[in-house]
């Protein structure tokens, strides 16, 4: 709120400034209440006389330079002379100027007046506080914190759908919307927006990935083929892309394609140098796969690490790891819907994090524990070969 | 911050103007207390107005899109300069930079109006604040350019690709003095309305700001021309746009006011008339706005299609000017008039030059209101174009034109006609002997294009003519004639200029309306096409990607009818932020002509359309406006100020010495 200072020292200076024009006159003019004498008008007479003697000057000078000769001066002269006698008389009849005793008081309120109007005004119009804007830098970091955040992350998230729904056609809203979907555990809508994304911006390898890992999330089995397509497309745009590359291996190491699994795992491994945070999980895949699956992995649950293999962007992955993270937090703390434990529980199989799902899993069968209120996530379990209770 | 503080110096300023504007209205006539108030009130609303666009400015720059306007409007990866002219590329801004001209102008008057009588002063800065006052809270209430946006966008939407352009640096700032600078003229004419006293100081004090005004506003016509001939793609200079007509209007009649003020300053005469032509300027260029801001019209100009808007600025509109005229009609009568002259003097022949001007003025309100009107009352959709315009334009300025010199050699008072046609006798026959060579050099015929050129070359020949007759070129010893020549007023100079200016666009305009040439063909690589001996070769194709646009870019190689080699490139750009298309045209200029290349659509065997002008002589009509604000702008460096030298006929033909006439 520093701004209020600013704005009380810009009507101070203005308000003084008016009151000094006014001031400083009054001290070389006639006191208020006075009678203003007959030179008061005079001053008026002499500022528009001074046009008429500068114009007999120009006569003067052009006679003397011979641009006018005698008889067309005195011409001139004459009826400058006539303008001025008439001007005089003008002036004369004219209403002397005289100052209200009031004129003083009248000149310090308006000059109050302008400064409450200005104030008034702006506290209708304008945004004094102005740190009440949510600006980008803001959201990542509540996105960072989101466990923090709670509610105040969804009314930002909010008042960007708010935005979208103004102008849907901001692409960079969306880029903003999306990976704060995911994080919020809304992989549907993340799904539309990667869409939107994929529609509006130019096409790259990242937003057909992105668009593919969103889908993934949101677990929708018909879903499949395009995102097996949207990863094919995404290596085919970039042959040295990664993140599609690993996806699209671990989908042929699940589906037991295993010379598709090692001809990927093989080509993704000859793009990293040995640092990168999926080369273990990548180098386990591809043993797996030259196995012939003896130790069968279930959808993008590379063979179990410390090193969770998704995204190859870092600051992506950090994000997904907190959203997960404060979720784990607010479901085993406060409890929650059997739709968000089957989030949870699926967001940790695609972490490739086996034992934690497993984990989450077994606390939502303590939270539902009839067996047809979990139908999907029991189906989640199965297909990631969590233990379930038998039937 | 800075856009909070922004925001709250616009609003103070509006108070200011409000408190201006009733202090100068309520205390007029009580001497140099509230004149100083007024003044000072005045020059302090012109620095909040510069400090909030200053503040504008620098969000537009650093990007900061928590201004909905410069999201609305700009892009991070803008070139910097377009960054600052995004700040005026839209509806708000340009109300704003609206607003800081008419708060410099009067701020102006404030400063360097230290020698007016009290109470002019204080009427005059009344109406400007008053007019201050209207606009700014308009600006404020219905196109505040500071309102934020929350949550902050990322990117901003990036400006339309046509305004990208260092046209909209020049053209729009050009434009808005001219427009603004009228309203000086305006509070003139209503303080002088009100407080009943004008006279020949008035006039002089006032010549300036009109002077002013239409200089400004001839180079922001002739610039927005340019703009659009080579930004737009068509090849056209001008095209009897409603909004081109909106700024020609408030020209024509600026330029009749010029003339009648210059009566009115050197013979007292013509006050009621050019008090009117002071506030039917104003209006014009009011008029102007509203065309422009309603969101009636659908142009490149067209800023704003707000309802709300459009119904505010009528209702300004009829306030300002219903108010100014009903003044008038109640106050004019007492006005006293000025000096008598008969009909044959310089003051007949400005008057003649007045009213072509405000019947040109009619005409071309006619032309560009009648089909709003009718859409407004009936429904009914018609179009007047172009055929319109040239024909009642042109019937009533080519008498004009003819008529431009025999003015300046006219006496003040009392002229004669007969010494006037004898001393442009010379004039007229060079003007035939130029005409004849040409015809007979470019072995053509005498047709109305022929005509044309004989009225261009005429009014040039007799604009030259007037300072060689002053100087006495052939009567006095060439030394003595070329000191007289040396010695005359810059006001001279600047009518010969002013006027010359006029007669080298009349032959621009002509010369392109009748002899240009156009070819629309489609190209593959290294094909060849021929135009008005030109001969155009497509020799190269690239894409090229900068910051905001991607272009196609493609290079032709121009062989000239002398054999000069050149190249020249024309684009069809992408601006990516918008998705929004726009076409670069090449040209090339030969002496006074231009080639226009401008670059269609690839179709799909890979061949480009391609269209040709060539237009001779055109860069004539906007060098004319260059010498017209040339001229305005040395007469507004005389500081020398003259008096008519009343001239009886008998002496003027009497006399050889060394009489000079009165401007």
């Amino acid at each position: 709120m520093m701004i209020w200072p600013l704005i009380i020292l810009i009507s101070g200076i203005t308000f003084a400034a008016l009151i000094f024009s006014a001031r400083r006159n009054s001290s070389q003019e006639p006191g208020e209440g006075t009678e203003p004498p007959e030179d008061f008008v005079d001053d008026d007479i002499q500022k528009t006389e001074e046009h008429f003697k500068l114009q007999l000057a120009g006569i003067e000078a052009d006679l003397k330079v011979g641009k006018l000769n005698e008889i067309d001066a005195e011409n001139a002269k004459a009826e400058l002379a006539r303008e001025l006698l008439h001007h005089r008389a003008l002036l004369k009849n004219a209403v002397k100027a005289v100052e209200k005793p009031w004129t003083g008081i009248a000149l310090v309120g308006a000059s109050v007046l302008t400064i409450g109007v200005a104030i008034g005004f702006y506290l209708i119009l304008g945004t004094p506080d102005d740190t009440v804007l949510v600006r980008v830098g803001d959201m990542q970091a509540q996105a960072q914190a989101q466990v923090e955040m709670g509610e105040e992350f969804e009314a930002a998230l909010a008042k960007v759908e708010t935005q979208m729904r103004i102008d849907p056609e901001d692409v960079q809203g969306w880029q903003v919307l999306a990976p704060a979907y995911i994080r919020a555990g809304r992989f549907d809508d993340a799904v539309n927006a990667y869409r939107k994304i994929v529609e509006l911006a130019p096409l790259t390898a990242d937003t057909q990935t992105d668009l593919a890992e969103a889908l993934l999330m949101s677990g929708q089995e018909e879903d499949l083929n395009e995102v097996m397509s949207l990863l094919g497309a995404a290596v085919n745009m970039d042959p040295t892309h990664a993140r599609s590359r690993f996806y699209l291996a671990a989908e042929a190491t699940r589906s037991a394609d295993w010379d598709t699994a090692i001809k990927h795992w093989e080509e993704l491994l000859a793009l990293g140098d040995g640092t990168e945070p999926w080369y273990d999980t990548a180098q386990s895949g591809l043993a797996i796969a030259r196995a012939r699956g003896e130790t069968p992995q279930p959808l993008t649950t590379p063979p179990v690490t410390s090193q969770p293999p998704v995204l190859a962007d870092p600051e992506q992955a950090d994000l997904i790891r907190s959203m997960v993270a404060g979720l784990d937090e607010r479901l085993n703390s406060e409890g929650g819907t059997v739709e968000e434990w089957t989030r949870l529980v699926r967001s940790y199989i695609v972490m490739g994090d086996i034992e934690a799902a497993q984990k989450n899993y077994d606390s939502a069968l303590v939270a539902y524990p009839a067996k047809e209120a979990r139908q999907e996530l029991d189906a989640v379990a199965r297909e990631a070969g969590l233990k379930i209770p038998a039937e | 911050m800075s856009i909070e503080l922004g925001h709250f110096a616009l609003v103070l300023a509006a108070a200011l103007a409000l408190a201006q504007s009733s202090v100068g209205f309520m205390f007029w006539r009580t001497g140099g207390r509230a004149a100083s108030f007024v003044r000072q009130a005045a020059i302090l609303q012109f620095v909040l107005v510069f400090a909030s666009f200053i503040a504008l400015i620098q969000a537009f720059v650093l990007s900061d899109f928590s201004l909905k306007l410069a999201y609305g409007y700009s892009h991070s990866l803008q070139p910097l300069i377009y960054k600052i002219t995004s700040v005026w590329g839209n509806h708000e801004g340009s109300m704003l930079l609206w607003v800081l001209i008419l708060t410099g102008f009067g701020a102006a008057v404030a400063w360097f109006g230290k020698k007016l009588p009290h109470d002019l002063m204080a009427l005059v800065l009344a109406v400007q604040g008053a007019l201050g006052a209207a606009f700014i809270m308009f600006t404020i209430f219905t196109s505040n350019p500071f309102l934020r946006s929350n949550p902050v966008p990322l990117e901003g939407r990036d400006l339309n690709p046509i305004l990208q352009d260092i046209g909209l640096a020049i053209h729009p700032p050009l434009l808005y003095v001219g427009y603004v600078g009228l309203s000086i003229c305006f509070s003139f004419a209503i303080a002088a309305l009100i407080s009943g006293r004008i006279d020949a100081a008035w006039a002089r004090w006032v010549r300036p700001w009109a002077l002013a005004s239409w200089t400004f506003l001839s180079l922001g016509i002739a610039m927005g021309s340019y703009w659009a001939y080579y930004e737009l793609g068509w090849g056209g200079w001008w095209f009897w746009d409603p909004v081109e007509n909106a700024s020609l209007m408030p020209w024509l009649a600026a330029t009749a006011l010029l003339h009648s003020a210059l009566v009115m300053e050197k013979r007292n005469a013509l006050k009621v008339w050019t008090i009117f032509l002071a506030i039917l300027s104003f209006s014009l260029s009011l008029l102007g706005m509203f065309l422009v801001r309603s969101g009636i019209l659908t142009s490149v100009h067209s800023f704003a299609a707000d309802p709300t808007r459009g119904m505010v600025i009528l209702a300004m509109l009829t306030v300002v000017i219903g108010a100014a005229f009903a003044l008038y009609a109640w106050r004019a009568s007492s006005l006293r008039s000025g000096g008598l002259f008969a009909p044959i003097s310089r003051e007949g022949a400005l008057i003649v030059n007045n009213l072509f001007l405000a019947t040109a003025v009619v005409a071309v309100m006619v032309g560009t209101l009648y089909p709003l009107l009718l859409q407004a009352i009936n429904g009914t959709l018609i179009s007047v174009g172009a055929p319109f315009f040239d024909l009642t334009f042109g019937i009533l300025v080519t008498p004009l034109l003819l008529l431009i010199p025999f003015g300046p050699f006219l006496a003040w008072k009392r002229g004669d006609m007969i010494g006037v046609i004898q001393r442009l006798a010379g004039a007229a026959g060079l003007t035939l002997l130029l005409m004849i060579v040409f015809t007979i050099v470019s072995g053509g015929e005498i047709s109305l294009a022929t005509l044309g050129l004989l009225i261009g070359i005429w009014i040039i020949v007799g604009a030259i003519a007037e300072p060689i007759d002053r100087a006495k070129f052939g009567k006095f010893d060439f030394a003595q004639s070329w000191r007289r020549l040396k010695g005359l007023p810059k006001i001279t100079w600047s009518t010969t200029l002013a006027h010359v200016g006029v007669g080298i666009s009349v032959i621009g305009v002509v010369s392109v309306t009748a002899w240009e040439t156009e070819r629309v063909d489609s190209m593959m690589m290294n094909q060849t096409i021929e135009l008005a001996g030109y001969t155009v070769t497509m020799v190269d194709e690239s894409r090229r990607q900068e910051d905001n646009f991607i272009a196609d870019k493609v290079t032709f190689k121009v062989i000239s009818p002398l054999g000069w080699e050149d190249t020249v490139a024309s684009e069809k750009r992408v601006y990516t932020a918008s998705n929004q298309p726009s076409t670069e045209a090449g040209i090339l200029t030969y002496g006074l002509s231009q080639l226009y290349v401008s670059l269609g659509d690839a179709d799909e065997t890979g061949a480009r359309v391609v269209r040709l002008w060539h237009k001779p002589y055109i860069t004539l009509i906007w060098y004319g406006f260059v010498f017209m604000a040339a001229g305005g702008f040395l007469s507004l460096s005389d500081r020398r100020l003259r008096v008519g030298v009343p001239k009886s006929a008998r002496n003027a033909r009497k006399k050889t010495t060394t009489s000079v006439p009165a401007e």
